[in-house]
């Protein structure tokens, strides 16, 4: 329930017009940043995938590890099969144009799947566009 | 008069559809040609052309690595064209009003002490709107495994 809300609060503030003041903007880039720990990361770790679906669009794609184009429905059944997940974010910077966000990142995963070990590490890059508050994250690279 | 308004609305919407349609299609065309000029410039050492299709705080990772627009156009200006060939393969051009995603896959040939490597590559660009035309603000690619 509070993860609702919280995700709410968060589209509701990217959702509101920027008036190109640089407090504004440091404010969506902090909102952006959260909503991308919350939304997107926090989520693939508990396995919360109705938060997953709610902040991912339809369209969404990602280029995983092997260079495999992988979408959205792909991507939830893939975060559903694993064991567990964890994933260590540093770095994460914004970069706003309009009403596209551009959030890059370094990244560190650990995690089982199919009882298997994974262990990934590497830098990814993601793409947010004001669309009716969904995301449309692109891919994951190393 | 709220029937004739809505009637007109109706009428209209249809024609504002297709040029919302038209308008995507023109964005989507203007974008497969700038792949290709990137592709192009990149191969000639053109900086000139590069330093207009890329954005100034263009996001592009090469090999993992966070390159900025300076030090990409610095690498091509000293980059030996001849040792190295990209041959692009279909691409899909998805336009959200102001911003496209360009999704797609490369084959790229190195040239190293006669010897060659050819690695296949899938890419994702992002492109937006700005004032003077679609430049490229995010890119990246992953090496496809076999």
């Amino acid at each position: 329930m509070w993860r609702g809300f919280l995700l709410t609060m968060l589209l509701a503030v990217l959702a509101s017009p920027g008036t190109g003041q640089d407090s504004d903007r440091r404010e969506i880039e902090s909102k952006l940043v959260a909503l991308e720990k919350v939304g997107k990361l926090q989520a693939i770790q508990l396995k919360d995938l109705k938060m997953l679906n709610e902040v991912l669009d339809e369209n969404f794609i990602l280029v995983d590890q092997d260079g495999l184009l992988l979408n959205k429905a792909q991507i939830l059944a893939y975060v559903q099969r694993a064991t567990s997940m964890q994933y260590f974010a540093s770095e994460m910077a914004v970069r706003l144009h309009g009403s596209t966000a551009i959030l890059t990142d370094e990244y560190r995963l650990n995690g089982i799947l199919a009882g298997t070990r994974i262990e990934q590490r590497g830098r990814f890059i993601d793409t947010w566009i004001e669309r009716e508050g969904k995301c449309w994250p692109s891919p994951v690279y190393r | 008069m709220r029937v004739i308004c809505s009637i007109i609305l109706l009428g209209c919407s249809p024609i504002l559809l297709l040029h919302a349609q038209q308008t995507d299609a023109a964005a989507s065309g203007t974008i497969r040609s700038l792949e290709r000029e990137w592709v192009d410039a990149q191969s000639r050492n053109n900086n000139r052309a590069l330093n207009l299709i890329l954005d100034n705080s263009v996001v592009y990772v090469e090999y993992g690595h966070l390159v900025s627009k300076a030090d990409y156009l610095l690498r091509i200006k000293h980059q030996d064209p001849s040792t190295d060939e990209i041959v692009m393969e279909p691409i899909t051009v998805r336009v959200f009003g102001s911003t496209a995603i360009v999704t797609g896959s490369y084959r790229e040939t190195q040239r190293k002490a006669g010897a060659h490597t050819v690695t296949r590559w899938r890419f994702v660009d992002t492109w937006a709107y700005k004032k003077y035309g679609w430049v490229l603000i995010a890119a990246g690619s992953t090496p496809v495994r076999d």
